[in-house]
This record gives structure tokens, C-alpha cells and sequence, in this order.
């Protein structure tokens, strides 16, 4: 009779002990399996932050100089401001692209607050939120209180909302200044709450207020555009105006927005964000750029900020840290039992071994036939812990993200304003009018899944600690005389 | 001439104190030999050296006149020799066929039956046998296998008399029947009275 069949029927007819091994071998691989899965999600995360949020620097008008500065008075309403030093323009994005190696792409942007009709003139509907602090304000303030938020961009692609995962392309395409002349993208609920659709066309113009405020025909200022994509934002956003929220904004060119408000804007842009390719060389890069001849260091400010990356990966890290201090201590704790199971499996079998021992079986067989259970059990375990960890590792992600993450400070994604200018000069500097996001869920978002090199290493880990746990256990017991074990027997 | 023969065997657990002393003896096929003696007489480890489960310290066994060691004491359980103990020792996640089975590569249940067990027992657990149910396929087992010689360690010492008699008829067919060499360690007079020969250790000498 073979070592397989003896073990077949050990396994099939001790189905007490048998399922005992299963459970413990299943849930300890389950946990460890689990455990590498969220490990890789974490750590594959982390890298999206970085190459997400950690390869970029940006440029901004440096205005700090008061004699740089030009007002006006708008009629009776104050003063409007306006800078006069040199512009952050496209063209000037495109030469440093072009001196610097390792800047993979650029957005210029600059953000302006406008009314969008439909195809036939009627002003959009606009998604509201709850927390309106500013519309009792602005309602005796005419067809202001209808605008949106207008970023006008060289390239959505490269926006910091959508390299940070706040927002995402749900359908269309994105706008690059070089080929569009009047496109938009616009977010889908708004397209939804308006019956619009990628195709449709829209009309942006001036307020009616704004426009009869500073002396402009706001009709001059109609422009037709057509929707080229719909964005959808992965996290909820909120604005001091609900109309100025992410999900009533409007992304389109800047010949676009300068022709709807040539009040505000002409070339300028607020602020260039460049990406690099290689988030290490974020530093040397960015000196290169200031070093440029091109570039006047009294008039724009370059710099790149850790802080946007430090704030989405930290929990990411910490929780890195926590799986890998679980993983360690169930592998420990799981061979333990292992072997407390596996000997007291072997020396309970003292009996039978010395049965066999007597009948001239070899010690080989013998414990080819011990090991053979344990490997067969391990493996039917391990197969289980491959189905069952998935699921285990994506519920067991999701809370422990969830709970890092409450644990944290702000997202990187509200931090990063784009809106500090407000309506050129209507109601400036406040960082309260920028849109806000509740989490950056997107980038911190991990996708569990165990890959096939986790179930290698687990099988191959795991079958060794059983031969290693069952030979150990065997070997005390084999290197006795069968005289003795029949001793022992009696 | 003997099939397995004890030769000027001495053994000793500590090196000092003898066990076994200067004993030789010669067991022949066809025969049952009782080994007889007090509690402590060293009757057990005279069959564990005939079995090859341990070694003399001196002297040798000889099987159909060959050192067992030349052949490795496990060549020598698995082919020459056959156990009985006194507590069966059946392996209990195996049926009484598949026991059988442990020691042959022949049909298991003419054997069975020869010792006369029925078709449907031998598919049971062997923990629901009774205690001279699961002798039987003990000795069934050592049967089974091709081994000339059957050891049997205290056969009978665990059964009420009428299974021991019934125990005892089969050693001793095995014997006349089989042409086997049976040496049964016991205390019970009825066995001894039905060997051919009976061997009295005392103090580790016969």
C-alpha cells in the first residue's frame, strides 16, 4: 500500500483533524495573502501619488512688486487692479518645454467666472449645494449670481484637478489649446441636469451685471462653443457660491474665456503647472528653469511643493507600515500554530508509526505519508486563501484606507487653488471662493487584487514551512529505534 | 536446520546489566513455539531481536542462516518476519481489508475470512471490531504478508478465554497448515499447551 493512499484515507477518514489543519492553514494564508495584496495596492498607490502629484512645479506671477500695479475705478462699485508686469503665457510655457529636457507637459491656467446658455439662449441650470453663504449676497447682483467657474486651460490633460484624480474624463476628449479654438468640457451632472451632451453646443458670455458694471456690449462677448468631454469629479466639491463649485465649472481655451471677459483676461494666465517625467529630478529641473535667460526671476515665482504628495502618501505610507507589521506577526504567529499542530499531529501518531516501522515500511514512507497530508491540505488551504482573499483584501483595504485616512490632514487637491484670483478684482484674495474637495478619493483609492506572484510566493512559502514544520516535528519521533517507539507504544 | 536461530545473543540496555544472556535457540518452520516466563524475564525483547527491531549487543540472528543486519533490520521486518501484538495495533483510519492490505498485494478478504471474520465486518472501522475481531485481523495481517516467520507478542493476553481458545486454534493452524514459524511470547498455559515447543526465560537465559 502506498504512502498516497494511506494519506488519502488519513486525510479523508480523520476528518476532525483534517479540517482543523484546512481552517488554520486557510485562514493564516488568507490573512497573509490579503495582507501582500493591500501591501502592493498601498505601495502601487503611493507611486501614483508621486508621479501624480510629486513631479510638478509650478509658475506664477510674481506681484508682489506694488509698483507694478494699475487701478481703476468701476463706476460706482470701486476699484478693479491689475498687474502690468510680464505675462505667463502660453508661449512662454512653450519655451521652457523646449530649453528644459524632462518636462513631459504643461497646463496654463486662469480662472474667470461667466454665464453659459444653452444652443437657444437659456441659461444653464446650475447644480446647488446646501451650504450657499454667498447667494443671498449676490442676488440682488443681477445674472452674477448665474455665473460659473471658467478655467481657461493650454491642456486639461495636465490640470492639477485632473493629475490629482479629483477629476476624471467620463467621456469626449480633452481640450489642448494648440488645436481647439471653442471647446469645452464641462462635468456630467451639469450635462445631465441640462440634457447636453458631447456635440451639443453651448453659448458663454459676460454677465449682464459684470459687463454693464465696466462699459462692455455684452453681447459682443457671446461666444459659441461646442462640448468635446464631460468630467466627473471622484470627490464631493463645494464652493462659498454653489454655482462656483467643480461640478458647474467649465474648462475651455483662453481665447475662449479672453473673449467672453476681455475685461479680465488678454494673454495672461494665473499660474503654469509643468509635470516632469521623473519626480526625482523635480529639483534640478526646476533650477534649471530659473536659471533660464528667458526667465525673469523678479517677476515669476517657481517652485515645486512637497507638501500636496506628503499629504495623500503619508496615510498611504503609514498604512504600508501597519500591513507590513501584520503580515510579519501572522506569519509568525501562523507557522507557531503550524508546527504546535503539525507535531501534535506527528507525535499523537507515535502509535502508528511504529506500526509501520515493525511491518519494514521505511522511515521515508513514513513520513512521505505525513508530509503528503500536510502538503495536500496546504494546498487545497492555500487554493481557498487565493478565492477568499480577495475578498477579505479588498474589504479589509477599504477600512483600513478609510480609517488612515480619517487619521490624516486636508488632501492635496483643495490645498491646490486654482481660484485665488476671484472675477478679476470683484471680490479679490480669498482662498474661501476656490472650489474645495472632501477627500482626494481617486489617488488614494487602492485596487486590491492578488496577483499571480503573490500565490507563488505564498505556495512555495507556505509548502515550505509545512515540510520544514512536519519534518521538524517527525524527526524526533524517526530517530528512535522502532523498539522504542513500540515501547512508547505500550 | 533451523529458518531463524538466536546465536550466543547477549543484549543489555545500559551496557551493564544483561538482559538476554548467552541465549541460542532454533526455530523451525511448521512449528509454534511458546516463549514462556515471568514478567520482566526479558520474553519482549527476545522477539524484538528475532524481529529486527533492535540489535544485539552480542551474538547474532540468523535468518535461514544469514546475519539479519547483512540485509538491514528493515528488509528483515518487511520480508521475513510478521508481528502480532498483544493490543493489535491496527492503524484505526484504515478498514480491517485495508490493514491487511499494509502487508500483501493480495486480495485481502480470503485471508479475512480464513480467520473468520465476515465480508461486512471487514468493511467497517476497525474501532468497531471487538477486541477478538480486531486480533483476528492482526493476525490475518501477518498472514497476508509473505513472511515466514510470525511473531506474536501476548495474542491472546487482552481476550476472555473462548476468543483466546478460538485465537489460539489459528496460531497453531497457521503452523501446522501454513508451514509458518509462529513464536508467541505468553503467559497463558492454554497457548503453551498447544505449542510444539516451549521455551522458559528466566532471569535472561532459557
Amino acid at each position: 500500500m502506498s504512502f498516497f493512499y494511506r494519506a488519502f484515507r488519513y486525510i479523508t477518514r480523520k476528518t476532525g483533524r483534517s479540517i482543523l489543519l484546512f481552517l488554520t492553514l486557510s485562514a493564516t494564508a488568507t490573512l497573509i495573502l490579503s495582507g501582500i495584496a493591500v501591501k502592493d495596492a498601498t505601495q502601487t498607490a503611493q507611486l501614483n501619488v508621486r508621479q501624480a502629484l510629486g513631479g510638478v512645479f509650478t509658475m506664477e506671477q510674481n506681484t508682489s512688486d506694488p509698483s507694478k500695479w494699475e487701478s481703476k475705478a468701476v463706476g460706482g462699485f470701486g476699484y478693479r487692479s491689475w498687474y502690468t508686469g510680464e505675462q505667463l503665457t502660453e508661449t512662454l510655457a512653450d519655451i521652457v518645454l523646449e530649453k528644459v529636457e524632462g518636462i513631459r507637459g504643461y497646463n496654463a491656467s486662469a480662472v474667470v467666472y461667466i454665464v453659459a446658455s444653452d444652443s437657444k439662449g437659456k441659461t444653464l441650470e446650475l447644480l446647488q449645494s446646501d451650504d450657499d453663504g454667498f447667494s443671498a449676497l449676490l442676488s440682488s447682483y443681477g445674472d452674477f449670481n448665474s455665473t460659473v467657474s471658467t478655467y481657461a486651460s493650454t491642456n486639461t490633460e495636465f490640470d492639477s484637478y485632473f493629475t490629482g484624480g479629483l477629476l476624471e474624463l467620463a467621456e469626449g476628449r480633452h481640450i489642448n489649446s494648440k488645436n481647439d479654438e471653442s471647446a469645452v468640457i464641462i462635468s456630467k451632472e451639469l450635462a445631465k441636469l441640462n440634457g447636453l451632451k458631447v456635440g451639443d453646443k453651448l453659448i458663454l458670455h459676460m454677465s449682464e451685471f459684470k459687463a454693464s458694471m465696466s462699459d462692455i456690449d455684452f453681447e459682443k462677448t457671446k461666444k459659441e462653443v461646442e462640448i468635446v468631454g464631460l468630467f466627473h469629479a471622484t470627490a464631493k466639491s463645494s464652493a462659498a457660491l454653489s454655482n462656483w463649485s467643480m461640478d458647474n465649472a467649465i474648462y475651455t481655451t483662453m481665447n475662449v474665456a479672453a473673449h467672453v471677459r476681455p475685461d479680465t483676461l488678454d494673454e495672461g494666465y494665473e499660474k503654469i503647472c509643468f509635470y516632469v517625467s521623473d519626480p526625482a529630478e523635480l529639483e534640478s529641473i526646476t533650477e534649471k528653469v530659473k536659471n533660464l535667460p528667458d526667465i525673469d526671476p523678479t517677476d515669476f515665482i517657481i517652485k515645486c511643493d512637497s507638501s500636496s504628495v506628503d499629504s495623500v502618501s503619508k496615510p498611504l505610507s503609514n498604512m504600508n507600515d501597519l500591513i507590513s507589521v501584520l503580515i510579519v506577526s501572522v506569519l509568525a504567529v501562523g507557522a507557531i500554530i503550524l508546527y504546535l499542530i503539525l507535531s501534535g499531529r506527528v507525535k499523537e501518531r507515535v502509535h502508528e508509526s511504529g506500526i509501520l516501522l515493525s511491518f519494514g515500511f521505511s522511515k521515508c514512507n513514513i513520513v512521505g505519508q505525513y508530509l503528503t497530508e500536510a502538503v495536500v491540505i496546504a494546498a487545497a488551504a492555500f487554493l481557498l486563501a487565493v478565492f477568499a482573499s480577495g475578498a477579505v483584501a479588498e474589504a479589509a483595504g477599504n477600512r483600513l484606507i478609510d480609517y488612515t485616512m480619517s487619521e490624516s490632514a486636508d488632501n492635496a487637491g483643495s490645498s491646490d487653488s486654482l481660484g485665488t484670483n476671484v472675477d478679476g478684482g470683484v471680490i479679490v484674495g480669498s482662498d474661501d471662493f476656490a472650489p474645495k474637495f472632501d477627500g482626494n478619493g481617486k489617488l488614494t483609492e487602492i485596487e486590491v487584487s492578488i496577483k499571480p506572484a503573490a500565490v507563488v510566493i505564498l505556495f512555495a512559502a507556505g509548502l515550505s514551512v509545512v515540510v520544514v514544520s512536519v519534518i521538524a516535528a517527525a524527526l524526533p519521533v524517526l530517530m528512535m529505534k522502532p523498539k522504542e517507539i513500540l515501547s512508547k507504544m505500550s | 536446520m533451523g529458518i531463524i536461530e538466536m546465536k550466543n545473543v547477549r543484549y543489555s540496555y545500559d551496557g551493564r546489566q544483561n538482559v538476554l544472556k548467552n541465549v541460542n535457540a532454533v526455530f523451525e518452520r511448521g512449528k509454534m513455539y511458546a516463549v514462556a516466563g515471568p514478567s520482566g524475564c526479558g520474553k519482549t525483547t527476545l522477539l524484538s531481536l528475532l524481529g529486527g527491531l533492535d540489535s544485539p549487543t552480542e551474538g547474532e540472528i540468523l535468518y535461514k542462516g544469514e546475519n539479519i543486519e547483512k540485509k538491514g533490520l528493515a528488509f528483515h521486518r518487511k520480508n521475513n518476519v510478521a508481528f502480532i501484538f498483544q493490543n493489535c495495533n491496527l492503524i484505526d483510519y484504515l478498514t480491517p481489508k485495508e490493514n491487511v492490505a499494509l502487508t500483501s498485494t493480495l486480495p485481502p478478504l480470503p485471508v479475512l475470512e480464513q480467520v473468520g471474520l465476515k465480508e461486512e465486518e471487514c468493511k467497517r472501522s476497525v474501532l468497531k471490531l471487538s477486541g477478538g475481531q480486531q486480533q483476528r485481523v492482526a493476525i490475518a495481517r501477518a498472514l497476508a504478508s509473505d513472511a515466514e516467520v510470525i511473531l506474536a507478542d501476548e495474542p491472546t493476553g487482552s481476550l476472555d478465554f473462548d476468543t483466546a481458545a478460538e485465537i489460539t486454534r489459528i496460531l497453531k493452524d497457521c503452523a501446522c497448515r501454513m508451514s509458518k514459524c509462529v513464536i508467541a511470547v505468553t503467559h497463558s498455559a492454554e497457548l503453551a499447551k498447544q505449542a510444539d515447543t516451549v521455551f522458559k526465560l528466566k532471569k535472561g537465559t532459557i
